[in-house]
């Protein structure tokens, strides 16, 4: 079964093509990361999967649904991890009441936490090892400390497809281990995790596939396949390098994010 | 020296509790990037009540100020609200300096063309007095932040999450739009209401003062609200006291107490920051 299934989809937004002819599935239980330069669609890949953003031409399937005719049924099978640029991280929110929100969002109105709330919300957090800061506020967390609090308001939620938006930008190594180490977790929980990321060198021997955007598909394969000089110099030209080392080659693009 | 137990007082008294709920309104402002809206929408029901007495010279019809104070405030938080969303931050602010610019321009207009009696009804939202404050306007106060609250109370944490992560909400199912504008209509509810209280020259000290002095010791964002509340409340109460007792005005006791008070905070926290290793 597929997860997600993407055929022939272009976005245009303010009259830009932003994506061509986007063609690709992702079977359920499978680690996709997408790779690309900025500019290159990624984010707004992932917006159309969500259903934010409509396609001008082709169709998205999120197991077997159509997000633009059913975004609420979509968006309760879906754990969104945006970036953290998006995020007012000097509003004083307490890290527990970030990872309720994705829990009382998909109650009722008013949306006020039973104790079984409580508890799935603090469990996420032990999944990411961030139980002890429940009481913390956002705002005074380290960068890869809030990422781990984002993943665990998206797991808190029990999706089937976890879609992550740059989870490893703006955060040290140690946090980049910590951070795969979770979707290592993640994935063998048998959740679908599509990553989104400049760097794939931590999670690429998490994936199974990869994939090379530049506002059309330029690759799509397993790691080795795509991973490759050959490949990836189309994107990022003749500074790439790719190291053979195992069990995935190491590739340094001298890409850097600016958010 | 007017008695602290005066009808005049008491009803300062209840006011002042009013002016807490509204102050809310400027904690909604900080957490959603939007500081200055709350003055902004006080300024914009100068705009409705001109329009009002307009009505009056012109037409001879008897209207209520407060309704056109606070249709027009509502409004402009909403036209601010819509260029926000089609156009992004740099739109907002736009909408927000042209609305401001429209609805003072309409008040010294409306000012230089009807009788002087009528210019005074016109001033009040300008600039106030707490203890100018009729039995009327307490209860139309209070029906006001009677529905305020409400709408606050239900959809608290919806207008949190507009303010923390709009993207990821959205994501999550929620309508962001729908909220982000109820969010900027309770700022234009509030913002008329305060202009009626105090005037719309003393919202930034009485209604935003007291949120940025709570915004810098806040441990969150429950206490973000209950500091402002009590600082308005509180402070408020001083000012009316210092008001009784040396007969200064009110509203301008309370507005140097809450400016100093944001002032004596940031010293305060500067020089415990440099203290720290």
């Amino acid at each position: 079964m597929y997860a997600v299934e993407v055929r022939n989809v272009t976005v245009k937004l303010g009259g830009r093509e932003v994506l061509s002819d986007i063609t690709f599935s992702v079977k359920d239980g499978e680690f996709v990361t997408i790779m690309g330069p900025n500019g290159a669609g990624k984010t707004t890949l992932l917006r159309t999967i969500l259903g934010l953003v409509r396609p001008s031409k082709g169709s998205v399937k999120v197991y077997g649904v159509n997000p633009q005719e059913r975004p609420g049924e979509v968006r309760k099978m879906i754990g969104y991890v945006p970036q953290k640029e998006a995020i007012s991280a000097d509003i004083p929110i307490r890290v527990i009441d970030v990872v309720l929100m994705g829990t009382l969002i998909r109650k009722g109105v008013p949306r006020y936490p039973s104790g079984e709330d409580i508890r799935v919300a603090m469990d996420a957090l032990r999944i990411v090892g961030m139980e002890w800061a429940w009481n913390k506020r956002f705002g005074e967390l380290s960068g890869g400390q809030q990422q781990r609090v984002l993943i665990a308001r998206s797991i808190a939620t029990r999706p089937r497809l976890l879609l992550l938006d740059e989870p490893l930008t703006g955060v040290d190594a140690t946090a980049q281990a910590m951070i795969a180490e979770f979707l290592s977790h993640i994935k063998g929980k048998g959740i679908t995790v599509i990553m989104v990321t400049h760097d794939v060198n931590p999670v690429s021997h998490l994936s199974d596939k990869i994939m090379v955007l530049n506002r059309r598909v330029v690759a799509f394969g397993r790691p080795t396949e795509v991973l490759r000089h050959e490949v990836l110099i189309k994107v990022y030209g003749e500074g790439i390098r790719v190291y053979d080392e195992h069990p995935c080659p190491v590739v340094v693009t001298g890409d850097t994010h600016h958010g | 020296m007017v008695s602290p137990l005066s009808p005049v007082f008491l009803k300062a008294y209840l006011s002042m509790i009013l002016l807490g709920a509204i102050a809310l309104s400027g904690v909604l402002a900080f957490l959603r990037g939007v500081a200055y809206l709350p003055a902004e929408a006080s300024h914009a029901a100068l705009g409705g009540v001109s329009i009002a007495t307009l009505v009056t010279y012109v037409f001879g019809l008897e209207t209520d100020p407060l309704l056109w104070a606070v249709a027009f405030s509502v409004a402009s938080c909403l036209l601010v609200a819509y260029a926000g969303k089609h156009g992004g931050p740099e739109r907002l602010n736009a909408a927000l300096a042209g609305s401001l610019a429209v609805s003072v321009s309409i008040y010294a207009a409306v000012r230089a063309v009807v009788p002087a009696e009528m210019r005074v009804v016109m001033d009040t939202y300008l600039v106030s007095d707490i203890l100018l404050i009729s039995l009327k306007d307490l209860l139309q106060l209070t029906a006001v932040v009677a529905v305020v609250t409400a709408i606050f109370a239900v959809f608290y944490n919806e207008l949190i999450y507009v303010c923390f992560d709009p993207e990821g909400a959205e994501a999550l199912g929620l309508n962001i739009g729908l909220y982000d504008y109820l969010l900027f209509l309770l700022i234009g509810l509030a913002g008329a209401t305060a202009a009626k209280s105090v005037g719309s020259l003393l919202v930034f000290a009485l209604v935003l003062a007291p949120a940025a002095t709570a915004r810098e010791v806040a441990g969150s964002i429950k206490s973000f609200f209950a500091i402002t509340f009590a600082l308005t409340v509180a402070l408020g109460y001083v000012g009316l006291a210092l008001s009784a007792a040396a007969n200064w005005p009110a509203s301008g006791s309370i507005a140097v107490l809450t400016s100093s008070a944001y002032l004596l905070t940031l010293v305060v926290k500067s020089l415990a920051g440099r203290r720290m290793p």
